[in-house]
């Protein structure tokens, strides 16, 4: 149908998809498990004061913008949010049946001619689905499957039994290796160079953080989602329920200044690096990410959290480099230097060579200059012998090659200076 | 521009598998945010027969704002001026991301049927409009037949 779209449709699921089998209504059902707003099942499900759920970070990214509720646009604040436990057990039961019910929900295949087409495009579907662990329940295996599957959908390669996949930069290397010192790097955004470390290690080094996806690797993934048991986690396990970690706080941004926001991100362990306004939307991102993981019976790590705002970066336009061959290529030349946005380094880049060729007359014009005084000085020497130092380049020995050296370099920096300050 | 939230995918998708009845949009090949919509005028109403193409965008915080729609036809409405640029409150300040693109595109074709000259855009439009509404749409269907293309041949076409 549409090019673009074939890699991505395979994993969109969609309520149509029960049209087609002996129970049509379950449509219904899939329908009111998911949210409104990203129409995607939803995740951390959140209860308004209007009595309308949707995902905690859909519905935190909105009353952002606005105070009302999507649905029926009545005024809501965000600390009236409550978590919705139940509803969240109930989506991820769902969620684990769906590929089971879709497929034992066929209808018979003897059917009329017409709707052969349509039968094998629906069965295409489960059959995909059923040895994959995307429809697990496993929040941390969904987490490691997004991002292979949508950096570089074609690239995954199998490992080898002695080698870990980074879930960041999709490297292949030791496990040890991969948990101890790469995956930090990986994640304060430092990509290092891998040393050949010496063999061995094996699976005992997988941390917690990668355990979901090797288990479905190694033995049928199907299985593992039906084994967690959601009525046991909701009626024996309440004291997980309990919100144990202190939410971040909203930010006044008027109040702060650069350093103290920055010391503010870096407290909270996320980069400082860009623009005030990159700034501001980094913390108010990682904001809504942060708050809405607390409302999940089943969190993620904050590592997850922080990997998951450099791909919101890295796909946001106040974030990505203009010219990169996309529709806002071009857009540096339009934008005003007082603007926020201003990429002071790509300024830098750009007019890289007129500084140089600035620095290069700079350069011969201190060199004539210091010929002229040594002319003169040489002429005056025999009158003064001693030249006085306040009197600027007239009291260095003009031959002392060290001093030319650094009045070049003098002119080098002011010149860099100039830079920056345009 | 490298994530496509599956949101815009699925409407897509759905757009295309099952479109509203008197209205196509297809995105552009090269950005699938921007779409080039036709959309029909409403039956009994100055635009009847004729097919108004509208572009269509989703900002970067689609759906959390809403996308930017603009006609490309020439339009005699007092609610769309000159540049194609739409008066309507959902695209504005009641934008909610319950909305979709096919809930936005239902209510422009709903303003082509119900213009509202007590909330202009264009003032020009909406002072003739109320003054002489007879006259207006009979410019109205004076532009219709002018700039927009014809309702019937596209419809054999198909």
């Amino acid at each position: 149908m549409f090019d673009p779209f074939a890699k991505n449709l395979a994993d969109v699921t969609d309520p149509s998809e029960w049209k087609p089998t002996k129970l049509p209504m379950l449509s219904q059902l899939e329908s009111l498990q998911r949210c409104y707003i990203c129409k995607e099942f939803l995740s951390a499900p959140v209860l308004t004061s209007c009595n309308h759920t949707f995902c905690s970070s859909c519905i935190r990214q909105h009353l952002m913008i606005k105070n009302t509720c999507p649905l029926c646009l009545s005024n809501q604040l965000e600390s009236n949010l409550r978590r919705v436990v139940v509803l969240e057990e109930i989506v991820n039961c769902f969620k684990s049946l769906r590929p089971f019910l879709l497929d034992f929900l066929q209808p018979p295949s003897n059917d009329s001619v017409s709707s052969t087409s349509d039968r094998t495009e629906i069965r295409s579907v489960p059959k995909r689905k059923l040895p994959s662990p995307e429809t697990s329940s496993l929040p941390d295996s969904d987490d490691v499957i997004i991002i292979s599957e949508e950096d570089e959908p074609m690239k995954r390669t199998k490992l080898s039994a002695d080698e870990a996949e980074c879930p960041i930069c999709n490297k292949k290397m030791e496990p040890e290796f991969l948990q101890n010192t790469h995956i930090d790097n990986c994640l304060n955004g430092h990509s290092d160079v891998l040393p050949k470390e010496k063999p061995g290690g094996g699976k005992k080094g997988i941390s917690a953080f990668f355990k979901p996806r090797a288990k479905n690797n190694e033995s049928n993934s199907a299985e593992n989602a039906l084994k967690i048991n959601h009525s046991d986690f909701y009626f024996n396990s309440a004291e997980k329920h309990v919100v144990k970690e202190i939410r971040l706080a909203k930010l006044d941004f008027n109040s702060l200044s650069v350093p103290k926001l920055k010391e503010k991100l870096h407290a909270i362990g996320i980069p400082t690096t860009g623009s005030r306004h990159q700034l501001e939307l980094r913390y108010n991102q990682y904001y809504i990410l942060f708050n809405a993981n607390l409302d999940s019976s089943h969190p993620v790590d904050v590592r997850v959290l922080r990997q998951r705002l450099s791909r919101w970066e890295s796909s946001h336009v106040a974030f990505t480099n203009a010219g990169n061959g996309s529709i806002f290529g071009g857009r540096m030349s339009t934008r005003s230097i007082t603007d926020k946005q201003f990429s002071v380094t790509e300024w830098q880049q750009a007019y890289h060579q007129d500084f140089k060729e600035l620095t290069r007359r700079a350069r011969a014009n201190t060199q004539r200059n210091l010929n002229l005084k040594t002319r003169t000085t040489l002429e005056s020497e025999d009158s003064n012998t001693h030249p006085k130092p306040s009197q600027g380049l007239e009291g260095y020995t003009p031959l002392d090659s060290n001093d030319v050296v650094k009045e070049d370099s003098e002119v080098e920096t002011s010149g860099k200076k100039m830079a920056q300050a345009g | 521009m490298a994530a496509l939230p599956r949101r815009i995918i699925k409407e897509t998708e759905r757009l295309i598998s099952d479109p509203v009845p008197g209205i196509t949009a297809y995105p552009d090949e090269s950005n699938l945010r921007a779409f080039t919509v036709a959309m029909d005028g409403p039956d009994s109403s100055p635009y009847e027969h004729g097919v108004f193409d509208l572009e269509l965008y989703l900002p970067d915080d689609y759906p959390m704002c809403p996308p930017k729609v603009r006609f490309l036809t020439r339009i005699y409405h007092p609610n769309i001026d000159k540049l194609g640029r739409i008066c309507l409150d959902v695209l504005k300040d009641n934008w909610s991301p319950a909305l979709q693109i096919r809930t936005i595109l239902l209510s422009i074709q709903a303003l082509l049927a119900s213009p509202n000259p007590d909330d202009p855009l264009a003032n020009d439009v909406a002072e003739d409009w109320k003054k002489d509404e007879a006259k207006a749409i009979g410019v109205a269907k004076e532009w219709t037949s002018k700039y927009a293309k014809s309702h019937t041949a596209s419809g054999s076409a198909e």
